[in-house]
Formats: structure tokens, C-alpha cells, sequence
């Protein structure tokens, strides 16, 4: 009774605090979330569409082998298994096996947005928005930070990349950006660099440049513990050691409970083979220098999230690769999750269960699965995570 | 009583001639202005090209750009010509072109986890040469142009029509491909830029369609007697559609993407020791080394956009669909806005796009009538008082290497090659289609800053080699800017730098200007 009433009044606070905000969310840090986020959130962007279909085949499936005379032949004959579900993983996909076989990993083999239109940029944009449109003031995860934090520092969020992606963009409290390939975030400390940072002061240029400033710090006291792995390139080469030091910088940093990493290279219109051969085990490795680098206890507490843009076609194409789709593969990875499983179900490979006869649906809203994962790891509720990704697919409870 | 009216009479005038057509666009430039066209239209100011703009009206200068061979110091010429990438194409076709000479040859199976490090090979070294020395040509040839408008605009259309040279083949003749887009800029005509990405080499093979072939066409039958699978490969059409031409709201379909797919089939490449001869082929077209062969092209009926396309035409299908793609509406639009947000600012007003795309439609898609439509625009001027548009990190390490090099040829392209590939935007390593964004919010970064300070420090400081050949001898070609001169490119400061700057000695005051928010916008 009592806690009946607390709830309801605490979620008519809640839409008195939205309803306050036309963007993004003012005032719902003082609402929403608890002042320390039970876990963490890594999300992995594989931009350029990934072939989920290669790396997690329905091989239960006969159509699977007329469908893919050459991109399904490794994962029929050499694959392994992934028990219980249908699907064996290609060969290439080891280390992604054995976290499944772990139980530190699940997949969702038809995830996706609703877009239409099949183009990478319309789809990443969409995918990294997160209110289903493809146009938008934020994107997604500046809105989660946001809901966090509210407007001011220090930053909850963190992204491994050389630039500021979307999914970054249009949030009033500061992003942290670490590159963690060339010199970084490094400026002389001298009297021009004084100068510079009084005249960019009241501009948005003036709050990167500080931001840069307090994360190189950062960088430099993991990296003073970790020389030889900050050596790496970004992309996918360098992703394992890459990897490394990103999970030695959120260890030491408990506030970062949002990270964000991205990913090229998985547009393969042609040659599909080779490509993922090479890029499915540094994806794999990748993930297990986190868990290495996270510790047992951070592990536990960590959900890592792989996603990209599309599918691909299910039908492989003339040049033994394959063209841009609709759902796709979904990763979740983590120490405590309830692993080994696939999400979302699986209707087969036949022209009746497939989108337009070309390509999977999508049975899962990315939203959906980011929306979890936030709930799960920043405490949000029901209400806040709407806030963050607005049109999210509805639940049964709540 | 008059005195009184006089600021009156002033405003009255202002409004008239800020609305009279062609004010900005055929008004001489001064000083100030010339600093303004050289930095929006170009990649900044040095005391020479100052000389040279002063006088020019902006649609002077603009018809200049589009229209005029550019030249540049003969020592950089001499320098660019010596590049591998100065190799005439047919000698770099027939060695690494498909079926050259030079053999591909597959590196050994590797442990992924040897951190990808190939075994080299002749071909590949080469290659690796010939995408670099591309790269420091146009790096050498922006930089140092007499001509810098024309640099700026052929860089946005080989960003618009983007390539990455990392794809196969396309390393070889990237270096011809804006050899070819430079020529067709001159024709000042978006269906000329179309046709001359279109049918380069470099196009077809960087999205897949040299590979695509229709299953009901001669070579697709043949394939499949044989057990093989060769078939229609989207990649082109769906971006010919996209981002070449109506743009991803220009409203088309799945089923015009099919269509453009099956009509561009058979586009590809000559083949070395191609049997029988390419030229024997009946209803083959041959361009350069771009092909056209009909025994992969599907011959039957197809609808692009509502138009028929009726069976059995080859190659003029193809023809007809560039000619319609290039005069659609969504095209006009998508290509001025594109222009706008490069030459005007993040948000140019609708207003603007509309005058751009009715120019463009009613000038049968010259590029010279869309660009003197935005400049002639009410608000175009506006802009230009901020200046509010923040620099693509090439603009920022061109137009600072020229400033404190100010007039010394840049001859060391190999320092401009190492800064822009930290900055992420090399030309023809975009590794997307869609080219490089053009907006603040694509760059602006604290990753960006940084490196933009850094560079502002070191140029103002460390006397970079940037005038000396490759490799230097000691103490040679080293750009050292001065205080006065700089402070002239600058231009005019807002209260806010000018107080920053109280008291630093000249080469923090360089540094300080170089990376100050007036220089970091154009």
C-alpha cells in the first residue's frame, strides 16, 4: 500500500520533471537516477552494416546452403555450435563462441531500426538518434548522460573514437572524448595556450578545449601503467589493445558508467569471406581484453552491447558478398547477464519470414535492447528510459 | 535639420542597396574583402593571392575558379611532376591495372593477430606510393594554387563523388580521376562532374559495379551453366541515387534502385589481354579505361523514376539515365544545398536553397549560376561579417601553413600529409561514400581543438621545413612567420582575442592568433 503510493508519486514527479524539458531532460537527475549507477554500459557501434548472418548462421536451417552457396560453407562444415539455439558460429567467431558457451553472451539475431531506405548514413544517423526518426536534435546516448548528470560535468560518458559521432551530438552537459591512437588530446602548457583558452572561453570551441585538457590527464595515468597498448591504431586492427586501455581507464574512473566505441570496416558488398575472416576474431578479442582488462568484480557489473547500422541481404550476391539489409545481429555481453541464450526468437530463412524476401526483419527494437541495458545499469526507470528513447516499444509490466 | 535626417537617408540607402540585384556579387573587392573570398572560396590568405584578388568582383573570382587552369610555382611543379603519381595512366593500367603485368600477389595466411601487418609485396609497395604521392599532389596543388578557388571547388566535387583509395585498383588512378573531374569542373556543368565520376575507373571499381553482371545477360548465363554465381551488385545505383545525384529524400525507391542497378550493368573496365579485343565487341563503348560491355548488360524493359527505359538500347541507356538524374528537381536541390552548407554556412535559410536550386534547374545545372545565386543572396553577406563557419580541418592546416609561410612555395608535402592524416581528412581516404561532413558539428571536437592548437604552437614556434624539398637540408626552406603578417591574415579580432593577446610575446601571440576562434572560422 505504502510503497503503491510512493511509486505513483514518484512517477507524477517524474512527468512533472519532463514535462518541464522540451529536449532533452532537465531536472531529471534529481529524479530519476540514483546518485550511483548500479553498473556500466559499453556500447560497440560496427558501422558499415555487419553480416550477422555470417557470423552467427542458422545452420538448423536447410535453406541456408542454397541461400549462401559460399558465405555459409564454414560455418556448415567447421562451425560451432551455439547449443540450444540453431545457429553455430563461423570459425572466425571463437572467442565469441566461448563467451556464449560461458554464458557471458547472448544475440539477438534480428535487431535493427525501422529504416527503410537501406542507406548506411540514413540508418547509422537513426540507429544513433534513438527516437525513431531520422532527423533529431540529440543523439541517444548525449540524452542518457544527460539524464544522468543533468547539465553539468563531470561526464558520465566516455567514446573511444577520433571525432564526435552523432550519437554524441546536442547535449548540454560536456561529452568526454578519448582517441586513444596518435598524439591524443596533448597541448603545450605555455602562456599562447592561456591566451587561447581565454578567447574561446565563452564559445563551444572553449568547453572542448577543457574537456580535452581533463581527459588527457586521464589518458596519461593509464597509459603511464599501460605504455605499449595506447600504441594502437583505432579501427579494427588496434581494437584488442585498444580495448585494453579503455577498460583500464573506466576501471580507474568509476563515474564513466556510459561508453561508447565504434567500429569500420563491415560494409562487404564483395569478398565477404576474407573480410570477416580477419575481422570477427580482433572483434572477439576485442571483447575479452574488456573483460580482461575490467577485473573480475568490473565484469560482473559491465553489459557490453554490439550493434550495427543493417543486416545484410540473406541471399549472397554476385561478387560473394552480400548488399545492404534490414534486422541484424545483436551482441550482449557481460559477467553477470543471463547469457547463453538467443533473444528475440527466430522465424527461419524461408521468403514468407523474410522482410521483402531479401533480408531479416527486425523482431527486435535497438531501442529496446539499449532501453534494457540502461535500466539495468544506470537504474533507470520505465519513464526516464522513454525520455531517452522515445518511442520504445512498450512493456508488459510497469 | 539635415544632419538629423542623414542617418535616416543612410539606413534608406543601405535597404535599397541590399536589395538591388548583383550588389555584393559585382562590387569589387577591397582588402578585407579579398581576405573574405580568399578564406570562404579558397584556403586563406597570403600577401600574394591578396594582390592578385584585390579588384576581382566575387563573380570574378568565382568564374575564375570554375573555369581557369590554375598554376602554380615552378618548383612545385617540377616537384609534382617527378611523383609516381604524375605516371601517365596507361602505363599504371597496364602494370596494375586488371590483368597487368604486375601480379597480384596474395600475402601469405596470416595470424589475425599479428596486428595485420601485411607481407609486402611489389604491387602492394607501389600502390601504397602512388595513393601517397596522389594525396601530396592535391595537397601541394590546394596549398599552392594561383588559383585557390579553383582547388576549393575541385576538392568538394572529389568529395561529393568520393572514392577511397584503399579499394583494390582505385590507388592506381585516383591521381587521373581528379585529373578527370578537374577538366569537367571547367565545362561548368553538374551533368559534365556526373559523367566524368561515372565513367572513371576509380567509380566503378570503388562501388562494385565493374563486378556487376545480369543474370539474363550472356556472361550471367554462361556463369551459371557453369555452376558459378555472378550477379547484380546495388552498391553504385543505390549511391549514383543517394549521394551523387537526388539525395536520400529526393524520393525514390527500392524498385528505381533495382531498376538503375540493371541499367548500369556492363559498366566496368578494360581488362589487360582482354579476349576477344575490347574493340571487336559488338555494342561495346570504350572510354578511356572505363568499359562498356554489352555481354553483362541486362537488355530487358526497366522504369527509372517513372521513365521507360525500353529494352534493347546498351549503353545509351546509361547515357539517358546520367542526363535524367542530373536535371531531376531533388537534384537541383540536393547539390545546392550541398554547395550551401559547404560555401554558405550550417544552416543556410530556405530562401537560399530555393534561389540556389531554381538557377541550377534554369541554367541546365551550372554549377557558376547556383554558386552567384547564394552569393547574391540578401543574406550571403551577412555571413561573411562573423565569419561564423567553423573551418574543415583542411581548410584550418592549409590556410595556417600558408600564412606563416606567406608566398614561400609549400613544397614539403610530406609534413602536409602526416598533419592531415592525424587531422582524419586526407583526400580519397574517406572510407564512406558519403564523403567528408562539411559542418561544425561533424569536426568540432576536443580531440579537433587539440590538435588544432597544437599545430597553431608548433608552426608559430618550431620553424617547420615547409619550403624545402624532401628531405631537407638542414636549415633550408623553414617557414618562419612573422608577427605583423600575421596579425594582417587574421584580420579584424573581436574585443575578447584582443585582450587574450595583452602582453604575450610574438611567438605566443602567433601561436594564439593561429588557433584563435577568428582563425578557426571562415
Amino acid at each position: 500500500m505504502t510503497h503503491h503510493l510512493t511509486s505513483c508519486t514518484r512517477r507524477q514527479l517524474l512527468q512533472q520533471g519532463l514535462a518541464l524539458g522540451a529536449g532533452l531532460l532537465p531536472g531529471s537527475r534529481l529524479l530519476a537516477a540514483p546518485q550511483r549507477p548500479p553498473g556500466r554500459m559499453i556500447l560497440i557501434f560496427l558501422r558499415g552494416g555487419f553480416d550477422g548472418l555470417f557470423a552467427f548462421a542458422p545452420t538448423a536451417d536447410h535453406r541456408l546452403a542454397s541461400l549462401r552457396p559460399t558465405l555459409a560453407r564454414q560455418a556448415l562444415e567447421n562451425g560451432i555450435p551455439l547449443t540450444g539455439t540453431g545457429f553455430s558460429a563461423h570459425p572466425a567467431a571463437r572467442e565469441l563462441a566461448e563467451l556464449f558457451a560461458a554464458r557471458e553472451l547472448s544475440f539477438a539475431p534480428t535487431t535493427g531500426t525501422p529504416d527503410t531506405s537501406r542507406s548506411h548514413f540514413q540508418a547509422q544517423d537513426l540507429f544513433e538518434l534513438g527516437n525513431g526518426k531520422p532527423h533529431g536534435e540529440s543523439g541517444l546516448l548525449a540524452r542518457a548522460q544527460q539524464a544522468l548528470i543533468g547539465r553539468a560535468g563531470p561526464p558520465a560518458l566516455i567514446a573511444f573514437t577520433g571525432n564526435q559521432p552523432l550519437i554524441l551530438q546536442g547535449s548540454d552537459s560536456p561529452i568526454e572524448i578519448a582517441p586513444l591512437s596518435g598524439s591524443g588530446l596533448k597541448m603545450r602548457q605555455d602562456k599562447a595556450l592561456d591566451a587561447i583558452r581565454a578567447m574561446h572561453g565563452q564559445h563551444k570551441s572553449g568547453s572542448a578545449i577543457e574537456q580535452a585538457l581533463s581527459t588527457q590527464a586521464e589518458i596519461d595515468a593509464q597509459q603511464g601503467m599501460d605504455a605499449k597498448a595506447a600504441r594502437g591504431a583505432a579501427g579494427l586492427n588496434g581494437f584488442p589493445g585498444m580495448a585494453k586501455t579503455a577498460a583500464g581507464m573506466l576501471s580507474a574512473n568509476p563515474r564513466l558508467s556510459l561508453a561508447f566505441i565504434e567500429l569500420g570496416g563491415f560494409d562487404t558488398h564483395a569478398g565477404e569471406e576474407n573480410a570477416l575472416a580477419r575481422a570477427l576474431p580482433l572483434l572477439g578479442q576485442g571483447l575479452l581484453a574488456l573483460r580482461e582488462g575490467l577485473g573480475r568484480r568490473e565484469w560482473q557489473r559491465t553489459q557490453v552491447l554490439v550493434c550495427t547500422e543493417f543486416g545484410r541481404t540473406v541471399r549472397e550476391n554476385g561478387t560473394q558478398g552480400t548488399d545492404h539489409g534490414h534486422g541484424s545481429l545483436a551482441l550482449l555481453a557481460g559477467g553477470a547477464i543471463a547469457g547463453g541464450r538467443l533473444l528475440g526468437g527466430f522465424d527461419g530463412l524461408s521468403d514468407a519470414a523474410l522482410n521483402e524476401k531479401r533480408d531479416l526483419p527486425v523482431r527486435v527494437d535497438w531501442r529496446s535492447l539499449i532501453g534494457q541495458v540502461l535500466m539495468d545499469t544506470q537504474g533507470f526507470d520505465w519513464r526516464t528510459t522513454q525520455a531517452v528513447l522515445p518511442g520504445i516499444p512498450g512493456r508488459q509490466k510497469d | 535639420m539635415t544632419l538629423r535626417r542623414l542617418p535616416a537617408l543612410l539606413a534608406f540607402f543601405a535597404l535599397i542597396g541590399a536589395s538591388t540585384a548583383h550588389a555584393y556579387l559585382d562590387v569589387p573587392v577591397r582588402e578585407a574583402g579579398a581576405r573574405t573570398l580568399l578564406t570562404r572560396f579558397g584556403y586563406g590568405a597570403d600577401q600574394a593571392s591578396l594582390r592578385d584578388t584585390l579588384g576581382l568582383s566575387p563573380r570574378q573570382y568565382l568564374r575564375r575558379a570554375i573555369r581557369e587552369t590554375p598554376g602554380y610555382p615552378p618548383a612545385i611543379q617540377a616537384h609534382i611532376a617527378a611523383l609516381p603519381a604524375s605516371t601517365p595512366l596507361p602505363e599504371l593500367w597496364a602494370r596494375y591495372g586488371p590483368g597487368g603485368t604486375e601480379k597480384f600477389v596474395p600475402a601469405p595466411q596470416q595470424n589475425a593477430s599479428n596486428d595485420g601487418k601485411a607481407m609486402r609485396n611489389p604491387r602492394e609497395i607501389a600502390g601504397r606510393e602512388i595513393l601517397d604521392s596522389t594525396m601530396e599532389t592535391r595537397l601541394l596543388q590546394s596549398v599552392n594554387s594561383d588559383n585557390p578557388g579553383h582547388e576549393i571547388l575541385l576538392n568538394f566535387w572529389l568529395n561529393h563523388f568520393s572514392i577511397n583509395g584503399l579499394k583494390t585498383v582505385t590507388k592506381y588512378v585516383a591521381a587521373d580521376y581528379a585529373r578527370s573531374l578537374q577538366m569537367a569542373m571547367r565545362e561548368d556543368s553538374f551533368l559534365a562532374l556526373l559523367r566524368a565520376s561515372f565513367l572513371h575507373p576509380a567509380m566503378q571499381i570503388y562501388l562494385d559495379n565493374d563486378r556487376s553482371t545480369a543474370p539474363n545477360s550472356a556472361q550471367g548465363k554462361r556463369a551459371s551453366q557453369n555452376g558459378k554465381s555472378r550477379g547484380l551488385n546495388e552498391n553504385l545505383a543505390r549511391e549514383l541515387l543517394e549521394l551523387h545525384t537526388l539525395g536520400v529524400d529526393g524520393g525514390y525507391s527500392q524498385a528505381d534502385v533495382q531498376a538503375l542497378a540493371r541499367i548500369i550493368t556492363g559498366a566496368g573496365v578494360i581488362i589487360n589481354g582482354m579476349r576477344p579485343d575490347p574493340a571487336s565487341v559488338s555494342g561495346s563503348v570504350r572510354i578511356g579505361y572505363f568499359f562498356f560491355d554489352p555481354r553483362r548488360h541486362d537488355d530487358e524493359h526497366k522504369r527509372l523514376l517513372g521513365t521507360d527505359y525500353p529494352a534493347g538500347k546498351g549503353f545509351a541507356e546509361i547515357e539517358k539515365a546520367l542526363a535524367q538524374l542530373a536535371a531531376h528537381p531533388a537534384t537541383a536541390r540536393h547539390i545546392s544545398r550541398k554547395l550551401a552548407l559547404r560555401f554558405y554556412g550550417d544552416e543556410p535559410p530556405a530562401e537560399v536553397l530555393r534561389v540556389m536550386s531554381e538557377a541550377f534547374l534554369r541554367s541546365g545545372g551550372r554549377i557558376s549560376e547556383t554558386l552567384f545565386a547564394m552569393v547574391n543572396s540578401r543574406s550571403f553577406a551577412d555571413t561573411l561579417k562573423g565569419p561564423d563557419k567553423f573551418k574543415e580541418p583542411m581548410d584550418y592546416v592549409l590556410s595556417a601553413v600558408r600564412a606563416v609561410c606567406n608566398g614561400q612555395p609549400i613544397a614539403n608535402g610530406k609534413i602536409l600529409m602526416r598533419t592531415l592524416r592525424e587531422f582524419n581528412h586526407l583526400p580519397f581516404m574517406r572510407t564512406t561514400p558519403d564523403g567528408y561532413g562539411a559542418l561544425e558539428k561533424d569536426w568540432l571536437s576536443s580531440p579537433e581543438m587539440a590538435r588544432r592548437i597544437r599545430l597553431a604552437q608548433t608552426l608559430a614556434a618550431a620553424h617547420l621545413p615547409l619550403a624545402a624539398d624532401v628531405p631537407p637540408k638542414s636549415g633550408e626552406g623553414r617557414c618562419r612567420p612573422e608577427v605583423a603578417s600575421i596579425r594582417q591574415l587574421v584580420g579584424p579580432l573581436s574585443a575578447s582575442t584582443t585582450q587574450a593577446l595583452q602582453g604575450l610575446k610574438p611567438a605566443d601571440e602567433m601561436a594564439a592568433l593561429l588557433a584563435s576562434p577568428e582563425f578557426m572560422h571562415r
